[in-house]
């Protein structure tokens, strides 16, 4: 038997060949700056500060010498931007330590206010702070402007409650200064930076005095411009050079495409001169001032042009950032690299081509590392920063989903990416609409006739294409690395990792259900199952009087296919258990009460004949008012859109949560569809940029504006680049507010029959009640025991 | 009296056996308003059904893709078939109790044994979506088989002998001599296997996905099943475009449709 | 002599070639399937006999056996019925015979995907015409193929229906063997049409009755596209026949080995039906 099973099996299968290597990913490491973290105690609080210089050998904690005046230890100034290099590791990673690093520097920054929205900036080892020095005295100076910055990026990000009164009257103390004409400080890039602290704020509290005091800052720098420069009163120097990221990032958030213009003139004027690094400044007869280039200013001019490729849409800003960046691994003039790849420690700077300054302090480790993650977070940066060879022509095919949307978007998309990297030809090919995607791809690997890409990979299909072997693997592959670091949190990333901590598909789109409800029928949504109850019983009308219901709340399916569970038992399901699914690490996970509740829910209706027992086949009962509600994602406000019922007016809200249950706790289905490279591909890293294009923001934002999905993407309701778009379809901004809590259905290769087990246990409790809830459940988690265990 | 009972009876079971057909066409005029109602004819007729049933299936597509089938299929199984039936009648040759053997045992064997595995064998052949898949595995049938052979054997040798003198091949032999003697059989096998394979539905929709190779009742299956179809009306549409032109072909050769599809069982 | 064996090999290979691909390695595939744990894609792994003890075990499995047990034990009576109510009507010397067999005869040209999406509609609770003919006579709707107790009945009713053609045609044909004779002897010693029929008519037709079981067996254990179109396998499970469920293992959750185990074990289970049922009706003939 077993040599028959052998012959048959050497006969019958084929190993695909292993994936090939594209380049590597690229993370900056945090170590070294937290080796320059200090504690102190300020007014009793216990914050966190950083050295403001640490010296080679030993790098020990270094104050401020007395040639600088003794100003102090640790500074406001260094923190804050320290804060910021925390708060972007939060971002991505979720990472505790981070957190309460950030948290704990913000508590230093806040300390050192003066209550009126001024600020100190040294301190004293022993917590007393330096009033006197004029780098440290009480006032709205370059120290502000940088602790608004933290402020505000922290209130986002950590959303600290506590810290808004000191935000709002930082910036109403850079309003003030505005309108005496000044700059923060004398100093545009101080000006700049409280201009990018407004901007992070305007993303969670739009206020018109907020926006206003942003546009006349973005105004004022506009107003510096003097022959394609952006300086006042002084020589251009590298590390004073803030106002074209500022700009740019204004140009996004305020929609307005000067600030942009103005920016390019200096980054396509200046900048453009540049070559092996960023010189320290600018001669008064105009010609370059070389030496010493220090980390520092590498730093605004990297982030300038990554703000401008934003704000343009131009990759060759983009490109630039990554050049310039390899001043930190060796592409200078000395030839050295600057930046440690194992601790993240960056040193102060070349003093000329042959001398290096050792020391790493605090300063050019913060900006270093501030670039570095902007870097980071750029696909097409991070392919510059790596020098990756160029392969030649690659000829790449790419797979959209069949609807007819998604292949307009996709042939866009490629037409675009092809205009921007005239090395690759992109083929657009829809998957044939045939039964289903699975099987289409499944004989496409059996058949050897793979594409490079496909962006129609759920997670059913997923968990079996990594069985296969047949996809590459994209947290460790540079562009898609990049756009996974750029675009979702770790936590959002969870759920697509398989158990080897890869991710092998990059999660696109997510359409989180919500409740749709009819506005006329229903004035307030319903939060819990009881309130959900209670529409059941109302809205159950008989309204041609022939004796029998016509008119219903919810319009659930009775049927026992597993897909339509989606629509009913699902998000039910999920609103109430608390991030768990149906299965968990090949067990089941929903032998619990959220899957009883839901079933009682849904049973408690059918029984009092409150929920139609009908398929209401070839028509939409939301549609002509026969039911008030319905639990839908987001493409179908385009269809509503599209068939314009009159009279229906319709809002959306979050799926009700059981009784006694928190919202805040809820997460909503949304079933993720991901873009995979297939192992079989022969130019890894032209398909890797190409999927990076196409999760880029503008990307996204066109998948929103165009075939109203969500890119499941952090901060989708404020990210000023794409937070607008949600506009476009009313009800969306609900629906996307739910995006980063989403659940998708699990990377289980029997989750479809486990579906179907729990699909019948819906049917016999909930639609024929022949079974209790309870007992259901615990039958289908038996059954689907015994599927798993296999 | 009693007559006029017994045919009022059997009146009633034609009819059982009749109006669906026409309720169902009827359906297919009706506008949705209407969909459903018991009268045969409609209020307000229209073709709308028809025209968002073209529009949204390749139902001509699908009906070529029957159409190819059925008869490529059809005539293999006949002209193809024609050949070994013949060299089990008539020639001696190592293997034929064999041969003989394996083509009655497949009868025994039931279809759903070697879906699964037959499944396979397309997909690794790399044949799926593909007219290959739905006429190659069906290239020869036992019954068909069998059923020539046997009636081959009815045909005297002296005819067989003649022929050899004359110094034909045996090939010619089979359609030059056989064949005209044998249309009985072949219009038995040929009307049965047309209709087996016309109207084969799971074996399509195991190898075939793309809507411009399926045949006419898968189509309609899917076109059902997927909600394309929309509205009764519409599904019905697609149903009757697949039945009417074997009800129009039944209507006219029905004695020798069932002669030989129920014939074909006794012998 | 060795030309004609030649040339008898020569004409017989092409068929040989294509059963040994297509009948005889399918039929091994199978049985060497049974003990693989297999997607199509990723490389098959040996499982012993995992496969056949799940089976055994399997709840949907025996439901769906059960079900076949209920679609026949509603098939064939009727169609038994029917088909020999039927035959034994058109046997007699009537007018237009060929039309009323040929309107009998009718559904069973007919395509079984058109068939069954003919009465999904007839059975639908909204709008199909049986709930209306219904409604009209002042009787509520009935939910066919939703309620679970009437959902197989009402396929095995459509099955039947689709069928009985084929089975009257048998069975008139198997009547022609019945000799006009013994009849009038009976008449002639007084015996009653229902008397003529359980002595004689019913007896005579045995082998009819015996071939119209068979081959409703074999159809009623292949049943697919009923079940597929009309119900999707439910209420409860209660149409789901074991050639659907095949094919959910096989497509719905790409277990290859798992649905080849269940085409082999249904493949046994009706060749025991058949042999047993052989049997009892030899034992019957034999009393």
């Amino acid at each position: 038997m077993r040599a028959l099973t052998a012959l048959v099996l050497a006969l019958a299968c084929s190993q695909p060949p292993p994936p090939p290597c594209g380049s590597p990913a690229f993370a900056p490491k945090l170590d070294y700056l937290r080796h320059l973290g200090m504690d102190l105690t300020i007014g009793g609080k216990r914050v966190r500060a950083v050295a403001l210089y640490a010296n080679a050998p030993d790098y020990r904690h270094t104050a401020s010498p007395a040639r600088d005046g003794s100003e102090g230890v640790a500074c406001v100034d260094d923190a804050a931007r320290a804060a910021l290099v925390y708060l972007r590791d939060v971002e991505v990673t979720g990472n505790p330590a981070s957190r309460e690093e950030a948290s704990r520097l913000i508590d230093f920054v806040v300390a050192m206010e003066q209550g009126n929205g001024e600020w100190i900036n040294f301190v004293n080892a022993d917590g007393t702070p330096n009033r006197t020095s004029p780098t440290s005295v009480a006032s709205f100076s370059y120290w502000a402007a940088r602790a608004l910055w933290a402020l505000a990026e922290g209130y986002r990000v950590l959303h600290r409650e506590d810290l808004r009164p000191v935000l709002d009257r930082a910036v109403a103390r850079f309003a003030r200064e505005l309108d005496s004409g000044r700059l923060v400080g004398g100093s545009v890039t101080a000006t700049s930076e409280a201009l990018l602290g407004v901007l992070a704020y305007l993303r969670v509290a739009p206020t018109p005095s907020n926006t206003s005091t942003a546009l006349r800052a973005a105004q004022r720098l506009v107003k510096t411009e003097q022959r394609g420069i952006h300086i006042e009163g002084e020589a251009w120097h590298a590390w004073g050079a803030r106002a074209v990221q500022a700009l740019a990032a204004a140009a996004i958030t305020l929609r307005r495409p000067e600030f942009a213009e103005s920016a390019r003139r200096e980054a396509d004027g200046l900048w453009a001169r540049f070559d092996r690094g960023v010189p320290a400044g600018l001669e008064p007869d105009g010609s370059l001032k070389q030496f010493p280039q220090i980390a520092y200013g590498q730093s605004p001019i990297i982030e300038g042009y990554l703000a401008l490729a934003d704000a343009t849409g131009d990759r060759r800003y983009a490109v630039r950032a990554g050049k310039l960046a390899r001043w930190f691994t060796g592409g200078n003039s000395a030839g050295a690299r600057m930046y440690d790849a194992a601790t993240g420690r960056t040193f102060d700077g070349i003093q000329s081509a042959t001398a290096i300054n050792r020391n790493a302090g605090a300063e050019s480790n913060v900006e270093a590392l501030l670039a570095l993650e902007a870097i980071a977070q750029n696909p097409v940066a991070v392919g510059a920063f790596q020098d990756v060879e160029p392969t030649g022509r690659a000829e790449i095919t790419y797979w959209p989903a069949a609807n007819p949307i998604e292949v307009d978007l996709a042939r866009g998309l490629a037409a675009e990416f092809m205009a921007q990297n005239p090395d690759v030809i992109i083929h657009v090919q829809p998957i044939p609409a045939g039964r289903s995607s699975e099987e289409v791809l499944l004989a496409a690997i059996v058949g050897h006739a793979t594409p490079d890409v496909c962006s129609n990979i759920n997670s059913a299909l997923l968990s079996r294409l990594v069985r296969a072997q047949s996809v590459v693997r994209l947290d460790t592959l540079g562009p898609t690395a990049a756009r996974l670091r750029e675009r979702a949190s770790d936590a959002m990333l969870a759920p697509v990792r398989l158990p080897d901590g890869g991710i092998y598909a990059l999660p696109w789109k997510t359409n989180p259900m919500v409740l749709l409800y009819n506005s006329d029928l229903v004035a307030k949504p319903p939060r819990t199952y009881s309130e959900l109850r209670t529409l059941f019983h109302r809205l159950a009308k008989d309204a041609d009087g022939d004796g029998r219901l016509d008119h219903w709340a919810l319009f659930v399916k009775p049927s026992p296919t597993w897909f339509e569970r989606f629509y009913d038992f699902y998000p039910l399901y999920l609103a109430g258990s608390r991030g768990k699914t149906l299965v968990e690490h090949g067990k089941v996970a929903f032998d619990n009460e959220a899957a009883v509740a839901a079933l009682e829910l849904l049973h408690d209706g059918f029984a009092a004949h409150e929920l139609p027992l009908a398929m209401f086949e070839g028509r939409d009962p939301f549609l002509d008012g026969t039911v008030a509600m319905k639990i839908v994602g987001p493409w179908f406000l385009q269809q509503l859109e599209e068939l314009k019922m009159p009279g229906l007016h319709y809002e959306v809200a979050p799926v009700p949560v059981p009784d006694g249950e928190s919202p805040e706790h809820a997460y909503a289905f949304g079933d993720l569809k991901s873009i995979a490279i297939f192992a079989t591909t022969r130019h890894p890293d032209a398909a890797g940029r190409f999927v990076a294009f196409l999760t880029s923001p503008a990307a996204d934002r066109k998948l929103v504006e165009l075939a109203a999905q969500l890119p499941y993407r952090r901060s989708l309701t404020d990210d000023p680049r794409i937070a607008s778009a949600l506009d476009r379809w009313h009800g969306m901004r609900t629906i996307a507010a739910q995006v980063e809590r989403v659940r998708d259905i699990d990377i289980d290769r029997d989750i479809v029959e486990v579906l179907d087990i729990v699909s019948e246990a819906y049917e016999a409790a909930s639609v024929y009640g022949t079974v209790s809830p309870a007992r259901a459940v615990h039958d289908a988690a038996r059954e689907a025991r015994e599927v798993l265990e296999r | 009296m009693k007559r006029a009972l017994f045919y009022l009876v059997l009146g009633l079971a034609a009819i059982t056996f009749l109006y669906p057909f026409l309720w169902m066409i009827a359906t297919t005029f009706k506008p949705p308003s209407e969909a459903g109602t018991l009268s045969l004819l409609p209020d307000a007729p229209t073709l709308d059904n028809y025209r968002a049933m073209f529009a949204r299936a390749p139902v001509g597509r699908a009906m070529i893709n029957s159409l190819l089938v059925a008869t490529t299929v059809t005539a293999s199984v006949l002209v193809l078939g024609s050949l070994p039936a013949y060299a089990l009648a008539r020639l001696d040759f190592p293997g034929r109790r064999f041969v003989h053997g394996v083509t009655l045992a497949y009868l025994l064997v039931p279809s759903q044994l070697t879906l699964i595995p037959l499944y396979s064998l397309i997909v690794r052949l790399g044949w799926v979506d593909s007219y290959r898949a739905l006429i190659v595995p069906f290239l020869f049938n036992a019954p068909g088989v069998l059923m020539l052979h046997k009636f081959f054997l009815q045909i005297p040798r002296s005819l067989v002998d003649a022929a050899r003198l004359d110094g034909m091949s045996e090939v010619r032999i089979v359609f030059g001599v056989f064949w005209p003697l044998a249309r009985p059989a072949l219009a038995t096998v040929g009307i049965v296997t047309f209709m087996g394979t016309w109207n084969e539905v799971l074996w399509p929709l195991l190898v075939v996905r793309d809507q411009s190779t399926m045949t006419m009742p898968q189509l309609l299956t899917v076109f059902t099943l997927g909600g394309g179809a929309g509205t009764l009306g519409i599904q019905l549409a697609a149903a009757t475009v697949l039945i009417v032109p074997v009800i129009v072909a039944y209507a006219f050769l029905q004695r020798h449709f069932i002669e030989s599809m129920a014939g074909g069982v006794k012998g | 002599m060795r030309h004609e064996r030649s040339t008898g090999l020569f004409l017989a290979s092409p068929y040989i070639v294509f059963f040994t691909i297509f009948w005889l390695i399918p039929i091994a595939a199978a049985l060497v399937m049974v003990f693989l744990d297999w997607d199509l894609v990723t490389p098959p792994r040996y499982a012993g006999t995992e496969n056949i003890e799940l089976l055994l075990q399997d709840v949907r499995f025996g439901r769906a056996l059960l079900n076949t047990l209920v679609f026949l034990a509603v098939n064939i009576p009727l169609q038994v019925a029917l088909a020999l109510a039927l035959a034994l009507a058109l046997n007699r010397n009537i007018i237009m015979r060929s039309f009323w067999r040929g309107t009998f005869f009718l559904p069973v040209v007919i395509s079984g995907a058109a068939v069954t999406v003919l009465w999904k509609a007839l059975y639908s609770t909204d709008v199909g015409l049986l709930n209306q003919m219904l409604n009209a006579a002042g009787v509520r709707s009935v939910p066919w193929l939703t309620d679970p107790t009437l959902a197989m009945p009402a396929i095995a009713v459509m099955v039947t229906w689709k069928n009985v053609g084929f089975y009257i045609v048998l069975y008139l044909a198997g009547l022609q063997y019945v000799p006009r004779t013994c009849y009038e002897a009976m008449a002639i010693e007084g015996a009653t049409p229902w008397q003529q029929f359980r002595n004689v008519t019913w007896p005579l037709l045995r082998p009819v009755t015996g071939l119209v079981t068979t081959l409703s067996v074999i159809n009623g254990f292949q049943v697919f596209i009923e079940p597929y179109v009309m119900t999707g396998g439910g209420p409860l499970r209660r149409t789901l026949s074991p050639v659907l469920y095949m094919y959910k293992q096989a497509f719905g959750y790409q277990k290859m080995g798992y649905a080849a185990t269940i085409g082999v074990a249904l493949a046994l289970i009706m060749a025991a039906c058949l042999f047993v049922g052989r049997k009892l009706a030899a034992g019957k003939e034999a009393a």
